[in-house]
């Protein structure tokens, strides 16, 4: 089974360190996706993988094939860039061909070749057009035709979506999505949106500075955030998080908003942070409700609302179903939550393992 | 009220375009006319010049003259290889400048900044010494190889290829391409808009060019057409028919070209100025 891996890798640019020990594996079923903010090393995995940067140190296998020494053109990658890099002065047909055409492949293939991947991407009609003249999404076609034409080893995604509307990155997710799967090439997807990350990638490895923060499917990501910054980057709107303390196995939020039983005996702690996703929270009768505060706003999104309440000069959300009615700005409001859905991080952010569930 | 005022805005601003036009095409149709009249009439007044017969005498006698021919062709020699010179060092200097991580590059970039800002004629004196050491007075060698690489040359092409995005060029060296096949392939195909720019804009330059071929030369036989025309001008007369049609036809090919590369030269004033 083929296989790509990155042991320890970092690299850093001048003084500033763009990666830090950075490791993992990808194979050939799978779609990695590679998450995080702006600047948080993304990219520069990719240029990694793909030979456009040398690492400053760490190792990059292919099937137990040393890859840091392999110039880019010879490691067989095919790559699509965000602004998809297609070469302006060539037609479709050339721009599909041209990886075929510079390691000088038989003419008679290329065609073949081409033919067939455009067929696939429903390029047919396009052959004969220059870039200027086809859509963005036409475009975006391209360049993943021009990645797949020489049969790549693996797949790098570079935000490809992000120059798309709306409408058309929803289609183009899925027909990513159907290509990798189609084709078993292990493929690496960088984006910065967390809803891409979630519906694309069966591998998830979230990031911040350069580092790792956590490597898991999306449910893991999602369901057991490994610290307080994935608990808040993935997932919209992102999780409340409360600052509190633990006394007797209570949890008592620093401002007195509300008080929680933990399930579990857990140690006495001044500082910790227990998180609760914006859909685990609900409007509770009077007899049920744990905190109690008023609406500042809210945001209709058509299937449900999301109100925001404000505390001590923080905002947390809920999401309120379609079949509820919606509360006024200004009305006071009482909340719940079940136990089952809390996430326990301690001062550092880290993830309290509560086992019991 | 406010449509009066529309009215009178564009009349004036028409106004101006067509007087700055007149003032500007009138010595060129003052050099036509006066290339088509003979002797006599180029001293008469203006109205009686523009009713008085034409003739293409003058330009029959320059082309008869000895050594129009010459010219012409030294010109067109010098302006050539002068362009063609520019187009490909320029190119190498400013690819180099704009996409290779050499640390001497930023002291280079600012050296060409740098000699753009002198003026030609202080090179002068140094130049000729130097053109006379080299044994290369009356020779092609002085008339082309000071000029085949310029500053504005490599700066113009370097702003260029800045502009084109690095990811293509990536994209080639990821679909298996070194890098001589990049520029080849990708670069050089993509820069042809400012190679036609940059071309016209030497050629055009080279060709007009009088100072330098007419410091570096003093052989009949290797003078460009401007410096011979310059020798029209007689200390006692000016041999005005034939020193116009000759200055006609050199204005030839810098209209051929303006007309037939406008878009280009627009495109190259402007270039960098605007976000495509």
């Amino acid at each position: 089974m083929n296989k790509l891996k990155l042991v320890e890798v970092s690299k850093s640019f001048g003084g500033h360190r763009a990666i830090n020990n950075i490791s993992f594996e990808v194979e050939e079923e799978d779609i990695c996706v590679l998450v995080g903010p702006s600047g948080c090393g993304k990219t520069t995995i990719l240029r990694i993988i793909a030979g456009l940067e040398t690492p400053t140190s760490g190792k990059i296998f292919y099937n137990n094939e040393l890859w840091n020494e392999i110039p880019p053109g010879e490691r067989n990658v095919g790559m699509v860039f965000q602004n998809y890099a297609l070469y302006p002065h060539m037609t479709v047909y050339e721009n599909i061909g041209f990886p075929l055409v510079i390691n000088k492949q038989d003419k008679k293939f290329i065609a073949q070749r081409v033919i067939e991947i455009a067929k696939l991407l429903n390029l047919d009609e396009k052959l004969n057009k220059k870039p200027k003249e086809l859509s963005g999404g036409e475009r975006q076609r391209v360049a993943l035709g021009r990645a797949i034409a020489r049969r790549p080893k693996i797949f790098l995604f570079d935000e490809p979506l992000s120059n798309l509307d709306a409408k058309l990155r929803v289609n183009m997710r899925t027909e990513i999505v159907n290509l990798c799967r189609a084709l078993r090439i292990p493929s690496i997807y960088v984006t910065h949106d967390q809803i891409e990350a979630l519906t694309m990638g069966n591998k998830i490895i979230v990031l911040k500075d350069g580092e790792i923060q956590q490597i898991g499917s999306p449910n893991d990501v999602y369901n057991k955030p490994a610290n307080t910054f994935v608990a808040t980057f993935i997932g919209l709107p992102q999780m409340n998080i409360f600052k509190g303390r633990i006394i007797n196995s209570v949890f008592h939020e620093e401002n007195s908003l509300f008080t929680i039983n933990l399930p579990l005996p857990i140690e006495n702690s001044e500082e910790l942070f227990l998180g609760v996703r914006p859909e685990d929270l609900f409007i509770a009768s009077e007899y049920e409700t744990m905190l109690k505060t008023v609406v500042k706003t809210y945001e209709f999104v058509g299937y449900e609302t999301i109100i925001y309440f404000e505390h001590y000069g923080r905002l947390f959300s809920f999401i309120l179903p379609k079949e509820k009615s919606r509360p006024k700005i200004g009305e006071n409001i009482g909340l719940s939550f079940d136990v089952k859905s809390i996430h326990l991080f301690d001062s550092n952010g880290r993830r309290i393992v509560l086992s019991l569930y | 009220m406010r449509l009066r005022f529309a009215f009178l805005k564009k009349f004036f601003i028409n106004l101006t375009l067509v007087l700055v036009s007149v003032v500007m095409l009138f010595p060129l149709f003052w050099m036509f006319l006066l290339s088509l009249k003979e002797f006599p009439e180029q001293y008469s007044n203006f109205f009686s010049l523009l009713f008085s017969p034409f003739t293409f005498k003058n330009y029959i006698e320059a082309f008869q003259s000895d050594n129009f021919y010459v010219y012409i062709f030294n010109s067109f020699i010098v302006a050539f290889f002068v362009t063609l010179g520019n187009v490909i060092f320029c190119f190498l200097v400013a690819y180099s400048l704009a996409r290779k991580k050499y640390v001497i590059n930023k002291f280079i970039f600012i050296t060409v900044l740098a000699v753009m800002i002198i003026p030609q004629h202080v090179i002068m004196i140094p130049l000729y010494r130097l053109i006379v050491n080299f044994h290369w007075i009356n020779t092609y060698y002085a008339l082309v190889l000071p000029w085949v690489v310029t500053p504005f040359g490599i700066f113009m092409v370097r702003q260029y290829i800045q502009q084109i995005p690095k990811e293509i060029e990536e994209s080639a060296k990821v679909d298996g391409c070194s890098d001589w096949k990049i520029i080849i392939k990708i670069v050089i195909p993509l820069s042809k808009p400012v190679f036609i720019v940059l071309g016209i804009y030497v050629f055009l330059s080279n060709w007009n060019s009088f100072l330098f071929p007419f410091i570096f030369t003093n052989e009949d036989t290797m003078r460009t057409l401007p410096v011979a025309l310059a020798f029209y001008l007689g200390k006692q007369s000016i041999d005005w028919g034939h020193l116009m049609a000759g200055a006609s036809f050199s204005a030839l090919p810098v209209l051929l070209l303006f007309l037939l590369f406008q878009k280009y030269i627009i495109k190259g004033l402007v270039s960098g100025a605007l976000k495509e």
